[in-house]
């Protein structure tokens, strides 16, 4: 057993503590990944806090044998932001909307941007990829799409969505591994 | 296949974003924790996974106070939300005008029934001497609530008091309990009547919580609860923002029991 094991199994037993503990260590990422749909700071706050106050009403229902801890929390946190996403309120608000943020933030001109600016990190990694990647990781991650959507959307085989991606992360775990 | 083969066939990659059959999950998730390799393989992809989500965010996340919130604030939503009747308009009665009445009623009620009490007593203790024993702890206790209603009275008729309903959780629906609040005073009379009678070897804690960041601070044990006595007073200097009521081991515990939370309300509501 792992530490997240072990906090995960204290949070079933409702341990206010391990709570605190895995939010400290997952916050930061379930509210990237919900930014990438919303693409708005206040609301994806909002979003994030919902999806931990469901984490710690439906923590029982979290099976291990389904899955990882993190995957469980991407999974409702990618609901979560799909939902609001779909709403009225929302569709009103967002005219300026891009639809893939991981996409349009790799095709930025780097010339045009400073370090420090926001999504720069996010904009260094993204710009070790080619663009096939970036769009692939985007729609298997950030978004709801199965291997064959993505197959479909990419023009590419089934077969092919999975080995691309091992790719592209790889390609990327490398790089990051040389920084 | 080897795990070296698992490794390079990017099954796992598809595993940790979630895009696998329930079975294969369930066959991986054993693989991971009989393989090494694969087991470091899977930390670090969802390694790489994570850090591309956390660089997507934009603020700080160092809200878990607000987590807890919302938290406390849907429990005692979804109570009320419950016993509430679907009445769309509430006609409004202001109380304070009836305040100065209703304590003049419950004064002689109370003055009835004491007096009505006494005279039986008496009654039994000059027919039955060899009962005198447990009468007499029967009228210590009765003098006791005697007390307490006196003080519940004065309390209830204060106008720095509040009344907050703590109402029933999932461990037990049915419960009510009503705290009187006198925030001059520093004193809080409770009414637990609506309790279930504690089991042998377990004690009802209350707790005034604060919910920024959300500290538990026990107030007190309703000791010697019964039937008969259900009133109890504590003081309680605290900037309280809910109480709830725990089912605790005899002697009470440092922090509640989340699990045998029987009653919880905010101040605010």
């Amino acid at each position: 057993m792992d530490k997240t094991d072990i906090l995960v199994a204290q949070l079933k037993v409702k341990d206010v503590d391990a709570f605190e503990q895995l939010h400290h260590m997952y916050a930061k990422n379930i509210l990237g990944a919900i930014n990438v749909i919303i693409q708005d700071e206040a609301i994806s706050k909002e979003i994030c806090q919902d999806v931990f106050v469901k984490v710690w009403e439906k923590s029982q229902l979290y099976d291990a044998a389904k899955g990882r801890f993190f995957t469980w929390l991407l999974n409702m946190a990618r609901n979560a932001a799909i939902d609001y996403s779909r709403s009225k309120e929302f569709k009103t608000q967002k005219k300026n909307h891009s639809l893939d943020l991981f996409v349009s933030i790799y095709e930025q001109p780097t010339d045009n941007t400073t370090s420090g600016e926001k999504y720069d990190g996010l904009r260094r990694m993204l710009k070790q990829l080619k663009r096939k990647c970036v769009e692939l990781i985007e729609m298997l991650y950030f978004k709801d799409y199965t291997q064959k959507m993505a197959a479909e959307r990419l023009s590419i085989p089934l077969g092919t969505v999975k080995s691309r991606n091992r790719n592209c992360l790889k390609h990327l775990r490398e790089n990051l591994k040389n920084d | 296949m080897t795990s070296k083969e698992l490794i390079a066939s990017g099954e796992l990659e598809l595993y940790v974003a979630g895009l696998l059959s329930e079975e294969r999950n369930a066959e991986l998730a054993q693989l991971i924790q009989d393989d090494e390799d694969i087991r470091q393989e899977v930390e670090a992809i969802e390694q790489i996974v994570m850090r591309l989500a956390a660089e997507a965010s934009v603020s700080d996340t160092e809200d878990f106070n607000e987590v807890l919130k919302k938290i406390v604030k849907q429990r005692v939503g979804k109570v009320q939300s419950d016993e509430t009747e679907p009445t769309p308009k509430k006609k409004v009665i202001p109380l304070t005008p009836y305040i100065g009445w209703a304590a003049a009623a419950i004064f002689l009620m109370f003055f009835v029934y004491q007096y009505q009490t006494t005279t039986e007593v008496q009654t039994i203790l000059t027919s039955n001497i060899e009962q005198k024993e447990k009468l007499e702890e029967q009228i210590e206790s009765q003098i006791q609530n005697t007390i307490l209603k006196e003080e519940l009275l004065k309390t209830v008729a204060s106008i720095n008091t509040k009344k907050i309903n703590l109402a029933g959780q999932e461990i037990s629906p049915d419960s009510n309990v009503s705290v009187f609040w006198n925030t001059e005073k520093d004193k809080i009379i409770i009414d637990a009547s609506q309790l279930p009678e504690a089991p042998d070897s377990m004690v009802y804690q209350v707790w005034s919580l604060t919910l920024s960041p959300l500290t538990p601070t026990s107030i007190g044990l309703l000791d010697n609860y019964s039937n008969q006595n259900t009133l109890f007073s504590f003081d309680n200097p605290n900037a309280s923002e809910a109480f709830g009521i725990t089912l605790e081991p005899n002697g009470g515990s440092e922090t509640p029991n989340l699990e045998q939370l029987y009653v919880l309300g905010t101040t605010d509501s």
